[in-house]
C-alpha cells in the first residue's frame, strides 16, 4: 500500500506539480500573454476545434459501424470487428506516415481527391482525417457492449405498444445508448486533442494554419522557452481535466438511470 | 392453411423467424446502406492505411526490405525499443498489480483520487508527459543542476526514454486489473488470511492465479504501447542516431529524409506487433470470459 | 374479444415446440397456460401476440385472421416476466408510451394522455410513483406499472408471460390476488403463462395444461384437479401418490400384491394415481394396501404420515385428518377413495 502510494507520487504527482510550478514562474500576466498570443491561440484552436469535429464524425460513423457489427451479419464481419482496434494498437508514428502517404498528392486516396481539387496532406483537412482515424475505436468499443446487452424484450414491449421500427430506434434504443455514446465521444475527443504522432506527419505544421498545440509545445522546448511550453501544457491539462471530470459525471448519470442490469 | 413464417432474419447472433414488416429489424435496403457505409468507412480509414504500410515496405522487393532492417541504426533502434519495453513492462507490472491491489482490497481515504491519478497518464497528451520529464531532468530543470553535479545523464539519453515510456504506459496494467479484481471481490483472500496465510503468500497463491489472464492482457497492451510510444519519447530523447532512437523515432527520421521504403520497413515491424497484439487480445478476451463463467459455479 | 387458435405447428429443427395446438378463448375470460418449461406455453403466447410466427396454422381474433397483422397492429397488451420497463423513462412516460407513439391522426392530445395515464396509475394504485424511475421501484411495483403500460392502449387481449416469476413468494401471492381482482374489474380477455400450478388453480377461469408442445387438458381448476385427463396432468397438478402397477385380466397388481381396486379399463403396465388426502386410513386388514407407519408430522389441520407398504417397502406420503392420531410403528391399511389409473409406463 505504502509502496503504491510512494511510487505513484514519485511518478506522477511530482512531475505534474513541477509543471504548474514552472508555469508559475512566468507570473500571471505573462502567462496570459503567452497563452493568448496569436500563434498559441491558433494552435489551441486547431487542436481543440478539429478534435471536436473529428469526434463528432466518429460519433455518427461509430454508431453506424457498431450497429452493423452488432445487429447484422455479413461476410467478413468478424474481421471488421477486429480491425476496429487497429487505430488504438498501431504505434502513432506508423499511423502518421501511413495516413500521409495515403492522402499525399500521389497517394492511393490522395490522387483521386486531388483530381477533384481537394488537397488533404499538409492541410487542416489532413489533421482532421488523422484525428478521425485515431478516434474510431472509442465510440465503437464503448457503445458495443451496451448494445449487445440491450434486452430484446424492451424492443418487443415497445412493438406491442404500437411503436414502429423507427420509433423503437429513436425512442427506446438510442436513448439507452446515449450515456455510452457520450462517453465514447469524450474519449475520442480527449485522445485527438493530445495526439502527436499520427498527426504530425500529415499536418502542414505551418504556424497559424496547420500547427497543432502539442507541436507548438515541442517547438517552444527546442527554443528553451520552457515556461511558454509549460503554459500551453497547463491550458491543455486543465481542459483535459475538465473532460475527465465530465466523463465521471456522465458515468454516474448513466448509473442513476440504471442502464446496467440490476 | 396459411403458412406465415415468411423469412428468417439474423439479428446479431440470433436467428429469428419474421413476418412481414417485422419490428425487430430494419428493411433490407436500410440494412444494405448501413452495412455498406460501415464497411466503406472501416476500409478507407483502417484497412487501407494498414495495407499501405506493408505494400510500401515491400515495394522495392524483399531483399531491400531485409537489408533496411539489417542496417546498424535499425538494429540499434530495435534493440533500444525492446530494452525499453522490457523494463517498462516489468516495472509497471509490479506497480500496476500493487495499485490494483490497493484500490480493490482496501478501503481508504483518497481512493477516488488514486484512481484518477492512475488514469492520468492515459488521458494526457504524450508530449506533455515528455515535457514534464524535461522540466525535471533538463539542464534548466528542477533536478538539472544536481544531476550535472553528479555526472548523471538522464535526459536526451536512454534513462529518459525508459522513464518517459514507463510513465506513459503505467495505467494499462492497473486499469485492466481493477475491474477484474473488483468483480472477484476479496472473499478468497479473506478466507486465506483467516486460515493463517501471510499477506504475501495469499497474494501469490490466491490472488495471482485468479488475475493471471487479466494481468497478461494488461501486460500485452502495456507492451504494445511501450514499443510504439512516440510523442513522449520524441521530446526526451536527443534524436541521436544509433543511440537514443527507438523504432518509432527512427521511422520519423527516415521518413523526413525521404527514405520512405526504409521508414515503412521499420513501420511494418511495428504494424506486425500491433496485429500480433490484437490476435493475442482476442484470445485472451476469450480466456477472461471463461474465467468469469467458471466463477459463477 | 374471442381468440381461436387452430392447428398451430412450430418447430425448431427436430424439436417440436408446438404440435398441432387447438384452443378457443372466450370473451372476457382469464385463461392460464400451465406446463413445465419446454411445454410450448410461452411460444404459444408469443405467437398469439405476434412476437413469433408459427410454421403453419391459424390464429383468429373475433373471427378475423390475426396472422396477417404485425404485433403493433394486433392491439394486444403484453406483460413480460422481467417487466421490460424503459429504464431511461419515468414511470409516467412508460405508461404514456403506447399513447405517444400512435400515428398523428389518431393520437390523443397531451391533456387526454395525461388523464389516461393518471387513470391507469390510479387503477394500479401507484399514482404516487409517477415521477420515479423504474430502478427506484420494487419488483412488485414494476410489474404493476408494466401492466398499466400494457393497458394504456386499450388492448383487446392481455397476455402475461410468467408475470410473477421474478418476484419473491409473498409478493407473488399478493399480486396473484390483485390480478384476479383487476380482471374482475376490467374484464379484458386475458391469457397468462405459468409453471406454477397453484397460481393457475387460484387465479384462472380455465386452465390449459400443456406438455411437450401439446395440450393435455383444458378445463376449470376444479375439472383439472378432480378429473385429470392423463397421467401427466394428474402428476403435474396437485400432489399425487403414484404406484406402478400391472393390470392383467382386469386384475390390478402392485408387485405381487393384488389390489382390490377397479382397473378403469386399463391393461398392461400402468400407473395408479391417488391424491394424498384421498387415501383412507384404517386398521390393518381393511383396505387394498397394507403398511406400517414410519413417521408422522402434524401440519396445521392435518397429519402427514410416511407409510411403508408391506411387501414393497415403498414409502408413500398420505394426509389424514387429526381426529385419529397415528404413531410410528402402527400397522395400517390404505384404501384409495378416489383414484385414476392410466396405462403406460
Amino acid at each position: 500500500m505504502g509502496l503504491t502510494l510512494t511510487w505513484l507520487s514519485l511518478l506522477i504527482l511530482i512531475p505534474l506539480a513541477g509543471l504548474f510550478v514552472k508555469t508559475a514562474e512566468l507570473g500571471f500576466s505573462q502567462f496570459i500573454d503567452t497563452v493568448t498570443s496569436r500563434r498559441t491561440l491558433h494552435a489551441l484552436q486547431i487542436s481543440f476545434g478539429l478534435a471536436f469535429l473529428a469526434a463528432v464524425v466518429n460519433l455518427f460513423a461509430g454508431l453506424v459501424v457498431v450497429w452493423a457489427l452488432v445487429r447484422y451479419r455479413f461476410p467478413g464481419r468478424r474481421i471488421f470487428d477486429a480491425i476496429v482496434d487497429i487505430p488504438f494498437a498501431l504505434p502513432t508514428a506508423v499511423a502518421g506516415i501511413a495516413l500521409t502517404t495515403l492522402f499525399a498528392q500521389n497517394g492511393w486516396l490522395g490522387a483521386p481527391l486531388a483530381n477533384l481539387g481537394i488537397k488533404v496532406a499538409f492541410t487542416p483537412l489532413g489533421i482532421f482525417l488523422a484525428m478521425v482515424f485515431i478516434g474510431i475505436p472509442f465510440v465503437v468499443r464503448t457503445v458495443q457492449p451496451v448494445l449487445i446487452d440491450l434486452d430484446a424484450e424492451i424492443e418487443e414491449a415497445a412493438a406491442c405498444l404500437g411503436a414502429s421500427r423507427r420509433q423503437i430506434i429513436t425512442r427506446v434504443i438510442v436513448p439507452s445508448l446515449t450515456p455510452a455514446i457520450l462517453t465514447g465521444f469524450a474519449l475520442a475527443f480527449a485522445r485527438a486533442v493530445g495526439e502527436y504522432g499520427s498527426v504530425i506527419f500529415i499536418a502542414g505544421n505551418l504556424p497559424n494554419v496547420s500547427e497543432i498545440a502539442p507541436l507548438l509545445i515541442v517547438i517552444r522546448l527546442s527554443e528553451f522557452r520552457y515556461a511558454d511550453a509549460t503554459a500551453i501544457a497547463v491550458v491543455m491539462l486543465v481542459v483535459s481535466f475538465f473532460i475527465i471530470f465530465l466523463l465521471n459525471r456522465l458515468q454516474r448519470w448513466a448509473q442513476t438511470r440504471a442502464l446496467a442490469a440490476s | 392453411m396459411t403458412i406465415v413464417a415468411i423469412d428468417t432474419v439474423d439479428i446479431g447472433e440470433r436467428r429469428v423467424s419474421a413476418g412481414k414488416k417485422d419490428f425487430r429489424t430494419e428493411p433490407a435496403w436500410i440494412r444494405g446502406i448501413v452495412i455498406g457505409s460501415a464497411v466503406t468507412f472501416l476500409t478507407v480509414f483502417v484497412m487501407l492505411p494498414l495495407v499501405l504500410v506493408f505494400s510500401e515496405a515491400l515495394s522495392r522487393g524483399v531483399g531491400f526490405y531485409l537489408s533496411a532492417l539489417g542496417e546498424a541504426e535499425a538494429l540499434a533502434a530495435i534493440g533500444l525499443t525492446l530494452f525499453t519495453a522490457v523494463i517498462s513492462v516489468a516495472l509497471n507490472m509490479v506497480f500496476g498489480v500493487a495499485a490494483a491491489w490497493a484500490v480493490t482490497k482496501f478501503e481508504f481515504r483518497g481512493k477516488t483520487l488514486l484512481v484518477t491519478l492512475i488514469d492520468l497518464p492515459f488521458s494526457v497528451s504524450p508530449v506533455i508527459s515528455g515535457l514534464v520529464f524535461v522540466l525535471l531532468f533538463g539542464a534548466q530543470g528542477y533536478f538539472g543542476p544536481w544531476l550535472i553535479a553528479h555526472g548523471i545523464t538522464i535526459l536526451f539519453a536512454m534513462p529518459a526514454i525508459v522513464l518517459a515510456t514507463t510513465f506513459v504506459t503505467f495505467p494499462f496494467v492497473a486499469r485492466e486489473l481493477i475491474p477484474l479484481m473488483q468483480e472477484q471481490g476479496s472473499q478468497e483472500e479473506e478466507a486465506a488470511i483467516s486460515l493463517g496465510a501471510s499477506g504475501w503468500r495469499t497474494f501469490l497463491v490466491v490472488t495471482l492465479p485468479n488475475i493471471k489472464w487479466g494481468l497478461l492482457y494488461g501486460v500485452l497492451l502495456c507492451n504494445a504501447r511501450a514499443m510504439g510510444e512516440f510523442g513522449a519519447v520524441s521530446v526526451v530523447s536527443g534524436h541521436i542516431r544509433g543511440e537514443t532512437n527507438t523504432m518509432p523515432l527512427l521511422v520519423e527520421i527516415l521518413y523526413n529524409e525521404y527514405q520512405l521504403v526504409a521508414a515503412f520497413a521499420i513501420a511494418s515491424l511495428l504494424a506486425l506487433l500491433a496485429l500480433v497484439t490484437l490476435v493475442a487480445k482476442i484470445i485472451l478476451e476469450g480466456r477472461i470470459e471463461q474465467g468469469h463463467s467458471h466463477r459463477d459455479d | 374479444m374471442t381468440i381461436e387458435v387452430r392447428n398451430i405447428v412450430k418447430q425448431y429443427g427436430a424439436f417440436k415446440a408446438l404440435d398441432n395446438v387447438d384452443l378457443k378463448v372466450a370473451k372476457g375470460e382469464l385463461l392460464a397456460l400451465l406446463g413445465p418449461s419446454g411445454s410450448g406455453k410461452t411460444t404459444l403466447l408469443r405467437i398469439i401476440a405476434g412476437l413469433d410466427w408459427p410454421d403453419s396454422g391459424e390464429v383468429k381474433f373475433d373471427g378475423e385472421n390475426a396472422l396477417s397483422r404485425g404485433v403493433g397492429e394486433r392491439n394486444v397488451g403484453f406483460v413480460f416476466q422481467h417487466y421490460a420497463l424503459f429504464r431511461h423513462m419515468s414511470v409516467f412516460e412508460n405508461v404514456a408510451f403506447g399513447l405517444r407513439v400512435q400515428p398523428r391522426s389518431v393520437r390523443k392530445s397531451e391533456a387526454q394522455i395525461r388523464a389516461r395515464v393518471k387513470e391507469l396509475l390510479d387503477l394500479v394504485q401507484l399514482d404516487w410513483l409517477a415521477d420515479r424511475y423504474p430502478s427506484q421501484l420494487s419488483g412488485g411495483q414494476r410489474q404493476r406499472i408494466a401492466l398499466a403500460r400494457a393497458l394504456a392502449i386499450e388492448p383487446r387481449i392481455l397476455l402475461l408471460d410468467e408475470p410473477f416469476g421474478a418476484l419473491d413468494a409473498k409478493v407473488r401471492k399478493e399480486l396473484r390476488q390483485w390480478l384476479r381482482r383487476l380482471h374482475e374489474e376490467i374484464h379484458v380477455t386475458s391469457i397468462f403463462v405459468t409453471h406454477d400450478q397453484e397460481e393457475a388453480l387460484e387465479v384462472a377461469n380455465r386452465i390449459v395444461v400443456m406438455d411437450k408442445g401439446r395440450i393435455e387438458q383444458i378445463g376449470t381448476p376444479g375439472d383439472v384437479y378432480d378429473n385429470p385427463a392423463s397421467a401427466f396432468v394428474h402428476a403435474f397438478i396437485g400432489e399425487s401418490i403414484v404406484l406402478p402397477i400391472d393390470v392383467q385380466d382386469g386384475q390390478v397388481k402392485l408387485g405381487r400384491t393384488r389390489l382390490n381396486v377397479d382397473a378403469c379399463g386399463a391393461s398392461g403396465p400402468s400407473k395408479l394415481f391417488v391424491r394424498r388426502h384421498d387415501m383412507r386410513i384404517g386398521p390393518a386388514g381393511e383396505g387394498a394396501l397394507e403398511g406400517t407407519v414410519r413417521r408422522v408430522r402434524t401440519l396445521g389441520p392435518i397429519q402427514r404420515a410416511d407409510i411403508a407398504l408391506s411387501g414393497d417397502d415403498r414409502l408413500v406420503e398420505i394426509d389424514a385428518p387429526r381426529d385419529r392420531p397415528l404413531t410410528a410403528g402402527d400397522a395400517v391399511s390404505l384404501q384409495p377413495r378416489r383414484y385414476r389409473i392410466f396405462a403406460g409406463e
